[in-house]
């Protein structure tokens, strides 16, 4: 039996470490009766929903899904709004996996409703800014042209904070930071290096609002058709994994911080508690767009989510 | 297996078939066969995702702009101008075409718009000076690449795209290697007159030469606005395409009044099959691309030579030449780009090659590749527009493709011909 | 016989310029909307500091568009890019048998796609996905394929229908093949557009 994983990124990225370790896991624990073959960027095709196609149609069994997901899980957007995890990314990482979220029925149908269940959700460290200019308040975002992918959600959160989201194609957005057309950008701190973006921009800005979450879906079929023996033994590799996942995601975004700091003279800023409060302020409004867009399904997942940080402690 | 993958879509392609039906057939063969775990229904959807792409809609712009541009009067106003300096020669009227080929490339983004714009004037007086017809054809489809080369490009733009390269800096790599080859072409165009003995027509006077300058000044702001632009950071080079749409109606329909608003439906239906017919191919190219890459061709093909290599460069930008260039032969250049790109990322990096250098050489074995037999969509398009059959059209060729791939030669040989412009932007 | 089939012919030639109409409008459409949604994007970005929301995806639900309904159009006015080399050394019978197997070929396998098309149509309306930005229903937008290769089939079998019919090569159903015994001198010296078209 052979269990295929669509990854959204290339080879080393930190899905694939994560894929890696879930193999041996897989293997290990099922006595080699199954093989897990991944599949990383570009071998199952290079536009997102041809992975979510692929994982929704059953040709591959399981698949990542992140930012791009909103078209076809519209209430994974929840995973896009800001300020609604604690600063701390290991908390968040552990209440993302717990049972009263993952597996939560208003989460679960969000998926089921597409034909996809989701098995965990593997947050990939902050969302970071950065711009050519230092932000430290809403009225330093005032104007600012920033890249935002084309997503409505988005586009309110900055439109929330002052600035100008902009919508530029992935693949066009070093030269249009280089030019110019855009200020600023928010991405991963491993995007921000891979791309190259720090080279044309001078300060990258830590505001702690969200993190690039990916959450690992299979197909509602295939997972239905398994034994109660395989979903338990799958529960427990995903279990074993949000630690692991946590440590890999900020070894390796700590190593990619560290080549952007020896490779440019960047200014790094970290957010303050009472500077973050204010964008946060800013932020809770979009919540209720969150809502007015995806429903029902969507306001108990942000509630239960709520619920389930503010149960841990968190903020 | 992958003999008879081969073998299957070469007969189909040789009997006449429309091209996507040869990539169709063999997406699917693979896909029946085993090779892959992907079914039919993924197929729909790499198609779908194909073409569903921000980027390629530069294609249809800068054709739409182009085709604007053809239909009135800006097309005659560069060729005049290039004529004005260039009649005296010998061999003049040949150079102003492939000249003339170049400054609308600098108008417009794509070679096939170049062959309608440029042949559709040139090829008559040609014929008239007593050029045999399968010399002017050749001469219009290949010079007709240059427009691939000098910005806009949609070849550097899809490129750019896929590899993660600065447009910008592709554009400013692309003129030299473009005027290199029009010099090239030129000096064969002046030995092929003088072999023929057909002689020169009179010197223009300064007066017509200055008239030409003024008739074209408007036009000529085309690379002004299109390249400035994206400089300026005004627009994205996507974006930049339909700026050149903006800026074609204001010539045509506002100040020349060429064009009236009753054409542009005609016009942009015109520029959508354009798009279509290579777009279908795009399509099903992508379906068929990534069928190859989860049946793991590629590496099999290409995984002993990247080996070999190593990180000799001139070695590994001459396989990535060869490849392209044996590529296009069949199959659309855009095609190629998006299928092939990918496949050699990890030899670009591996041999530390400049990944503008590899733009210049990939985006000119896609222009050869237009204007090369058996599949060039150049080719193509002079046999729907100058109506004539396929063998004619190619029959003069050899010679362009031989000075073609010297260029190729002379550009792994000297990065700096390609490198040494966009070096001046970044300090 | 033949004559019930050359009414029926007539008959089908009716429906058939119906829908080229509304191809042509379909793709004329596509690009003017294209240039005029993408001019407009650039200038709200400079001038009024705001693009406009969903352009992007808009422009790629036009390709696709475009793209698939300009299968069935290019069908139509024989436009579809092929290596005609060899079928160019043929005259007479040979020459309209093969093109004949080329309709025949053809027409099955863009029935296909249409068939397999329209399931995915069916699929991805039922999971309901939309476009990130302005929340369209994608499966609308993937219409086309099922559209545009489903017509593009019933071109090929048109044309193929014709050329069994009726004396002639005929490139497409309304179209008669012309160019390779046109004169060299004194054709296309100019304006060229209609012939794209
Ligand atoms: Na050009
Ligand atoms: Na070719």
């Amino acid at each position: 039996e052979t269990w295929r994983i669509g990854l959204e990124e290339i080879e080393g990225s930190v899905q694939h470490r994560y894929a890696e370790q879930f193999k041996e896991l897989v293997e290990e624990q099922s006595d080699g009766d199954i093989t897990v073959q991944l599949l990383p960027y570009g071998t199952w095709g290079s536009t997102y929903s041809s992975l979510y196609d692929a994982v929704q149609g059953g040709a591959i069994q399981m698949g990542f899904g992140s930012g791009a997901l909103g078209g076809t899980v519209p209430e994974s957007q929840l995973l896009n709004l800001n300020f609604i995890m604690p600063a701390d990314q290991l908390e968040t990482t552990k209440v993302l996996n717990s049972d009263a979220f993952l597996k939560s029925e208003a989460w679960q149908q969000a998926f089921r409703q597409r034909d996809l269940v989701p098995l965990a959700e593997l947050p990939e460290g902050y969302q970071v800014w950065t711009a050519n200019k230092a932000i430290r308040a809403p009225a330093d975002m005032k104007g600012v042209n920033i890249r935002v992918m084309d997503n409505s959600l988005l586009r309110s959160t900055y439109n929330a904070y002052g600035a100008t989201p902009t919508t530029i194609a992935y693949g066009e957005l070093y030269s249009a930071l280089q030019q110019g057309q855009a200020d600023a950008n928010i991405q991963p701190v491993f995007a921000h290096e891979e791309m190259g973006f720090y080279e044309v921009q001078s300060h990258m800005i830590f505001a702690r609002q969200s993190q690039f979450v990916a959450t690992l879906m299979g197909n509602a079929d295939w997972y239905d058709g398994l034994s109660d023996a395989r979903r338990a033994m799958l529960d427990k590799v995903t279990g074993k994994l949000v630690r692991a996942g946590h440590d890999m995601q900020t070894r390796f975004n700590q190593e990619r911080l560290e080549t952007i700091k020896s490779e440019s003279d960047i200014t790094i800023i970290e957010l303050d508690d009472a500077q973050r409060d204010a964008f946060r302020k800013l932020a809770k409004p979009v919540r209720q767009t969150y809502i007015d867009e995806v429903g029902e399904r969507g306001e108990q997942s942000l509630n239960i989510l709520l619920k389930a940080f503010k149960k841990a402690g968190g903020e | 297996m992958l003999i008879a993958l081969a073998l299957i879509m070469l007969v189909l392609l040789l009997l006449g078939y429309p091209m996507m039906v040869p990539l169709a057939v063999g997406t699917l063969f693979m896909m029946f066969s085993g090779m892959t775990f992907f079914g039919p229904d993924q197929a729909v959807s790499w198609m779908i995702n194909g073409v569903g792409s921000w980027v390629l809609a530069a294609v249809p712009m800068f054709i739409f702009a182009a085709d604007i541009l053809t239909k009135g009067h800006t097309a005659n106003r560069l060729l005049d101008l290039v004529d004005a300096f260039s009649r005296h020669w010998r061999g003049g009227l040949p150079i102003t075409t492939a000249a003339g080929c170049a400054v609308f490339g600098a108008v417009s983004g794509s070679t096939q718009a170049t062959v309608v714009a440029m042949g559709g004037p040139m090829r008559p007086r040609l014929l008239a000076k007593g050029y045999p017809d399968s010399f002017a054809l050749a001469l219009i489809i290949n010079a007709s690449d240059i427009a691939l080369l000098i910005p806009p490009s949609i070849g550097f733009i899809v490129y750019g795209v896929v590899m993660g390269t600065s447009i910008g800096d592709l554009f400013l790599a692309g003129i030299l290697p473009g005027i290199l080859i029009l010099l090239m072409f030129a000096a064969y165009c002046w030995v092929g007159a003088r072999l023929k003995g057909i002689e020169p027509e009179p010197r223009a006077s300064w007066d017509e030469r200055f008239t030409a300058i003024g008739r074209a000044i408007l036009p000529l702001g085309f690379p002004v606005l299109v390249v400035g632009g994206i400089y300026l950071g005004f627009f994205s080079a996507v974006e930049a395409s339909a700026v050149a749409v903006a800026y074609a109606l204001l010539l045509e329909v506002v100040i020349y009044r060429k064009v009236s608003i009753r054409d542009l439906g005609g016009l942009a239906l015109s520029s959508g099959m354009i798009t279509a017919v290579v777009f279908i191919l795009v399509a099903i190219g992508a379906a068929f691309s990534q069928t190859l890459a989860t049946a793991g061709v590629p590496e099999q093909l290409l995984g002993p030579a990247i080996e070999a290599i190593g990180d000799n460069k001139t070695a590994a930008l001459a396989l990535i030449a060869v490849a392209f260039f044996i590529g296009c032969m069949f199959v659309d250049p855009i095609v190629v780009i998006l299928i092939l790109v990918p496949i050699f990322r990890p030899l670009v990096e591996s041999a530390d090659l400049n990944p503008v250098h590899v733009g210049v050489i990939v985006t000119l074995q896609a222009a050869i590749g237009s204007a090369t037999p058996p599949f060039g969509c150049d080719i193509f398009t002079a046999i729907a527009v100058f109506r004539r059959p396929y063998l004619e059209v190619i029959r003069g060729t050899p010679p362009f493709i031989l000075i073609l791939m010297l260029a190729t030669v002379i550009l792994i040989a000297y990065p700096e011909i390609s490198l040494w412009l966009p070096s001046l932007d970044s300090p | 016989m033949k004559f019930a089939f050359n009414g029926l012919l007539a008959v089908l030639a009716v429906f058939d310029r119906a829908i080229g109409v509304l191809e042509r409008l379909v793709i004329g459409a596509t690009v003017l909307a294209m240039a005029f949604l993408m001019s407009a994007h650039v200038v709200g970005q400079l001038v009024f500091d705001q693009g406009i929301p969903g352009s992007y995806e808009v422009t790629e639900m036009l390709i696709v568009v475009m793209t698939f309904v300009g299968v069935s159009y290019a069908a139509r006015h024989a436009r579809h890019i092929r290596m005609s080399a060899l079928y160019e050394q043929l005259s007479g019978a040979p020459r309209k048998g093969l093109l004949m197997l080329i309709c025949a070929g053809t027409a099955a396998l863009m029935f296909y796609f249409a068939w397999k098309s329209g399931q995915y149509v069916l699929e991805i309306q039922g999971r309901g996905r939309v476009s990130s930005s302005l929340g369209l229903p994608m499966w609308i937008v993937y219409l086309a394929l099922p559209a545009g290769f489903g017509l593009a089939g019933v071109q090929y079998l048109l044309t193929l229908a014709r050329n069994a019919l009726t004396p002639g090569i005929w490139r497409s159903f309304n179209e008669r093949e012309t160019y390779s015994d046109v004169p060299v001198h004194g054709t296309e010296a100019g304006g060229s557009h209609d012939d794209r078209a």
